[in-house]
């Protein structure tokens, strides 16, 4: 359950671009497949996580990034959908390319309500 | 209103492990984060290991991670005056920030060796950096010879695997070959030592550590004195 950490760890990068006093909506964070992030587990986590905190109504928006694998028969890359897929030649002898990314990309946020509008 | 980003989540996480980095460096600790799965011989490995270099120079230090109880820090404190014992309660592998809390207790002028035993698990200890300055991945051959194919990450990011027990390979199905090709294609390079603890058949990974900590300490001696 690394998504507990990851959820916690998503919060406190978050909130240091969180415009002052605006509302975030949806944030947006692409995983590589190596980190092994189980999305309902995430959802879950980032539901928990997120109780009691200014992102409690905060969609998590995951992007599962696909396997990129390099052919060392044929020195292709293509994207796959796992780790041991086939290449277009024929060989199974690939290497995945990168596949640990874990960054969060964008927040969309709803701009603070001035006084003025409340009124 | 979309906000550009583009952040490691794991940023804090991270910063914090180039701190525990810079500390054990400044130090001259050479350290060594062993992830395995629960019962791959983890506390054993660094219990045999701790008992076979007795009579060298080094001094050693053991952080361990467990959910629960003290017992591998019982077990090590009887080879290793230096060891800390982290309880996660309910967390999956250790972090930087249980790791620095560990370090401060530890007088790391005593010691040039810091073992750092994580959590039981192949998966959640590998994404997070502790400041370590290699990384042993540990299987065993009662697990299986499709632990590499299964758990990409951690054969990728080790600087050593492990392959435990290898005295049960007589006992059991388990396919050599098929183990080696996966990691090969998975982190060409890195070297697969046979270890077995339990009949003290530690002769291919002792020469590398000492190697490993020879060369770190005198990198160390060379920079301080630059």
């Amino acid at each position: 359950m690394h998504e507990l950490s990851i959820a916690e760890s998503l919060i406190d990068v978050a909130r240091q671009h969180l415009p002052p006093a605006a509302q975030p909506r949806t944030i947006t964070v692409h995983a590589g497949p190596l980190r092994a992030i189980e999305p309902d587990a995430m959802e879950w986590a980032w539901r928990a996580a997120t109780e009691k905190t200014e992102f409690a109504s905060t969609k998590l928006d995951l992007v599962e990034l696909p396997w990129r694998l390099h052919c060392l028969t044929c020195r292709r890359d293509w994207d796959a959908d796992h780790m041991n897929a086939a290449c277009a030649c024929g060989s199974t002898n690939a290497r995945p390319i990168g596949g640990d990314e874990l960054q969060l990309m964008s927040m969309d946020v709803a701009e603070a309500q001035t006084t003025e509008n409340l009124k | 209103m979309k906000v550009p980003i583009v952040e490691n989540v794991l940023k804090i996480n991270d910063e914090m492990a180039a701190m525990n980095r810079r500390t054990l460096q400044d130090a001259c600790v050479f350290t060594i984060d062993v992830i395995g799965a629960p019962g791959c011989g983890k506390t054993a490995l660094i219990e045999a290991t701790l008992a076979a270099c007795r009579d060298d120079p080094t001094r050693f230090g053991v952080i361990v991670g467990d959910l629960a109880t003290d017992r591998d820090a019982t077990r090590l404190a009887r080879q290793c005056q230096h060891v800390v014992q982290i309880n996660t309660g309910k967390g999956c592998h250790l972090d930087a920030n249980q790791v620095r809390q560990a370090v401060a207790q530890i007088e790391l002028d005593a010691i040039d060796v810091l073992f750092i035993e994580n959590v039981g698990n192949l998966i959640c200890p590998v994404g997070f950096d502790l400041g370590q300055d290699v990384k042993v991945g540990v299987f065993c051959v009662a697990e299986g010879d499709d632990k590499a194919a299964k758990h990409p990450y951690l054969v990728q990011e080790a600087d050593l695997l492990l392959l435990n027990k290898i005295d049960l390979l007589p006992h059991v199905p388990f396919d050599l070959e098929k183990l080696q090709a996966d990691v090969e294609r998975l982190n060409p390079g890195v070297d697969l030592l046979q270890v077995s603890v339990s009949d003290s058949g530690l002769e291919k990974w002792l020469p590398w550590l000492r190697d490993r900590i020879a060369a770190a300490i005198s990198n160390r001696a060379s920079i301080a004195q630059a």
